[in-house]
């Protein structure tokens, strides 16, 4: 089975059918075992308590499972191909820490850039386009300057001077890129729903990348809202 | 039905009354454990993997002994470099390991390093737990401490040079306060990629520590101790190595930062102080002064860096090469040079004394910027005054980014006088049109015209060892959003003495996208080699002629 584009909006998954077995429902599980627990003086039904303890335990713990199960496609979805993001903090360049743990509820698009790299300085314009166009819409849009200490004193003036209002965290060490992209070949963006999952990675810039970009960000908007 | 009879509780008093409670904790346990499970769910742990692989196949049809030494005439090579990672929730773990394998390549091996042919290297560990407020590290990780002037550890990506730190770290982050404890010894990547040579692992001992404080949210104040303990070794005719010469250096230093001042201007100031210990001699002691200022008056923003260092020596391994091919050390600082990151030609910075001013004037909708920049710098060496270097450079850009075009020009001069002499005239063009959606045509080209001393005969003034050369490159290719790209490139260069070495160099180049998993890149050509800088390290890259394939493959 070719493997499935983590992009694609939910409606356009398959429905997940309930195993019948175990399909219970947490109130009747609860409320069944209580009333069997009301008989316990009755010795013939020791067993039976022991056996429906056991498996009222089991059951709704499966029951849990399946209750991910029967949550909508795009869930499960994400559980099984998207991997949570690497959590991280970094400062700005005010020196306010920023963690993405914070951003939780929100679509990030995190970019890795550096003031030496031509096509990320061509790529930042088109982020500032985005973030004014989806920031209302809940995007983030964080971006990581990789430059290290010889060149970081360049990256306030670079984002001032072109106007920039996306946040802007430095990584001077490169203590948060490693994580997301060992190569470390600029620029990098990842996209990152509100639940905190990696959905995309990209790597490089040319021109016409920021169309698909920005197709992808409006699906996982579609998909926050819808929640 | 038989009840479950325990003839031992029988014995004890109320035995049954003890068989009753047991059963109804059972089954509350067994409902409750239901409750539990449903409303409040255990935990599912995070858990992500990452693989990355970047293999290189290459074959060089041209290999003669001043480019490569340690291998043959030609010869085929594959590198392979396997980065793999782990998370659990705020647990991850991996490493790095590097492969290669050289066909047809009769070069003897040196003794040290058998398994010259093909070897795979296990490069980098590490264990990364967060624990609150605490962050550990064990094993590789990557430090640096301020602006680099004390202590970076790192990877230099033009040189393939990845060096980290082998040990432990700690640290500790709280609202406005922040503080690392940082020790282990120095582990580079031992496949060289330019001469693809095996190399040591320096193994230098480094330690530091930085505490850092915000207050009032005005300003941040840190101060740094760092301690490193450099070995030179040789190796004895037993094989045996032996420390030559040990170098310990302490360095403490203090910052202030101060961040967007009434929104108009970023200030930052480092100041270092270092005792060093060469093989028990102590040396002067040295100092280093940074100086960042940042200015925002739109549409001008002002920028300004100075320097002032004094018998501040740059730490850098002495790690022992086997091969007679001059490789560059692995310096442990990352300190602001003021200098274009190309053009940083001056690694020795002991008695380095300078300015940067550099201009920028915004318009057209910030979408252009025009900059003049100016750069002094004097002083670098303990030689007498009348030697020592003198570096100015002046260059001015223009940058434009808008919907169908993107353009990146510059030009300038830069003469360097004093125990060398170069005088360069450079002009550099980027430039980038779309002319569909998702196509576009790009334009790179390069032009040095440089007078440079080239060799230092006795006796005879520099001004008589001039040599004129210049450099040319370019670059068209045709890029196709989401599918790849098609590049032809072209050199030329007068740079060598030696007439027999080419001057015309081209290329062609493809780079095919594999959706979200990487990129596969073809090479044909030949390219050529010569000088390159960063941060104050150079060497000469030797040309190269072949073909090249390199996947990137990520999951």
């Amino acid at each position: 089975m070719p493997l499935r584009d983590p992009m694609l909006p939910p409606q356009t998954l398959p429905p997940v059918l309930p195993h019948r077995s175990l399909s219970l429902q947490p109130d009747r599980c609860s409320r069944s075992l209580f009333l069997q627990t009301g008989r316990w003086l009755r010795s013939t039904t020791k067993i039976a308590l022991v056996f429906l303890g056991l498996m009222g335990w089991i059951g709704c713990t499966g029951t849990q499972t399946k209750t991910d199960a029967n949550a909508p496609a795009a869930s499960k979805f994400v559980a099984q191909e998207a991997a949570p993001a690497p959590r991280f903090q970094l400062r700005d360049l005010r020196g306010e820490t920023h963690s993405l743990d914070a951003l939780r509820g929100k679509v990030v698009l995190l970019n890795f850039w550096a003031t030496w790299c031509a096509p990320c300085l061509k790529e930042l314009p088109h982020f500032q386009k985005m973030h004014e166009q989806y920031k209302a819409q809940g995007l983030e849009i964080v971006t990581v300057s990789v430059d290290e200490a010889q060149t970081v004193a360049q990256v306030g003036p670079l984002i001032n001077r072109y106007g920039y209002s996306f946040r802007v965290l430095l990584d001077t060490e490169g203590r948060v890129v490693t994580q997301y992209n060992p190569n470390r070949h600029n620029p990098f963006s990842a996209l990152i729903d509100h639940k905190g999952n990696l959905r995309m990675t990209h790597q490089g810039y040319t021109p016409g990348d920021e169309i698909e970009m920005e197709k992808k960000v409006k699906l996982l908007l579609q998909e926050a809202a819808a929640k | 039905m038989r009840t479950i009879h325990l003839p031992f509780l029988d014995r004890l008093h109320g035995a049954r009354l003890v068989w009753r409670v047991l059963w109804v904790c059972f089954c509350a346990w067994g409902w409750s454990a239901s409750v539990w499970a449903f409303n409040f769910p255990i935990k599912k742990p995070r858990i992500s993997m990452d693989i990355n692989l970047s293999t290189i196949f290459e074959y060089h049809t041209y290999n003669p002994a001043s480019q490569r030494p340690a291998h043959a005439f030609n010869y085929f090579d594959l590198q392979n470099r396997l980065d793999l990672k782990v998370s659990v929730d705020d647990v991850s773990f991996g490493g790095r390991v590097d492969t290669f394998h050289f066909f047809g390549d009769a070069a003897p091996c040196p003794a040290k390093f058998p398994n010259c042919a093909a070897a795979y290297i296990p490069e980098k560990l590490f264990l990364n737990v967060r624990v609150g407020r605490f962050e550990f590290t064990a094993g590789d990780y990557y430090l640096t401490v301020g602006r680099g002037i004390a202590l970076a550890i790192r990877k230099v990506d033009t040189f393939g040079i990845d060096t980290t730190l082998r040990g432990a770290r700690a640290t500790y982050q709280h609202d406005d306060f922040q503080a690392t404890v940082a020790g282990g010894f120095t582990n580079t990547n031992n496949f060289e990629p330019v001469q693809e040579i095996i190399l040591d692992d320096p193994n230098d001992f480094v330690f530091a520590v930085d505490v850092e404080q915000r207050f009032l949210k005005l300003f941040r104040l840190a101060g740094h101790y760092v301690f490193s303990r450099i070995d030179q070794r040789v190796v004895e005719a037993s094989g045996a190595e032996k420390t030559l010469i040990r170098t310990t250096s302490h360095v403490g230093g203090g910052r202030i930062t101060f961040p967007r001042i009434f929104d108009k201007m970023d200030v930052y100031v480092e100041g270092n102080f270092q005792i060093e210990d060469n093989n028990g001699l102590y040396r002067d002691p040295g100092y280093a002064l940074y100086f960042n200022y940042n200015g925002y008056f739109f549409p001008f923003t002002v920028q300004l860096e100075a320097q002032w260092y004094s018998r501040y020596r740059l730490q850098s391994t002495f790690v022992q090469r086997y091969s007679t091919v001059s490789t560059p050390p692995v310096l442990y600082l990352n300190q602001p040079s003021m200098e274009r990151p190309d053009l940083d030609t001056q690694g020795d910075n002991a008695n380095s004394k300078g300015l940067r001013l550099r201009i920028d004037y915004t318009f057209l909708n910030r979408a252009a910027v025009v900059h003049l920049n100016y750069l002094f710098r004097y002083g670098f060496t303990d030689r007498a005054d009348a030697e020592q270097l003198m570096i100015h450079h002046a260059y001015a850009g223009f940058e434009y980014h808008g919907d169908i075009v993107h353009l990146n020009l510059s030009g300038g001069w830069r003469h360097i006088t004093g125990f060398e002499y170069w005088r360069l005239i450079h002009a550099d063009a980027d430039i980038s049109i779309r002319f569909a959606q998702k196509h576009a045509f790009d334009i790179v080209g390069r032009y040095w015209n440089n007078e440079r001393g080239e060799s230092f005969l006795p006796g005879i003034p520099i001004e008589q060892q001039m040599r004129a050369f210049h450099i040319v490159d370019a670059q068209v290719g045709y890029t196709f959003s989401g599918i790849g790209s098609l590049a032809f490139l072209f050199s030329y260069t007068n740079e060598s003495s030696d007439l027999s070495v080419r001057q015309l160099y081209y290329a062609v180049e493809a780079k095919i996208l594999l959706s979200r998993f990487g990129f596969l890149k073809l090479f044909y050509g030949n390219v050529r080699g010569g000088l390159r800088c960063v941060s104050g390290v150079c060497r000469i890259f030797p040309p190269f002629e072949g073909f090249r394939t390199e996947l990137l493959f990520r999951i």
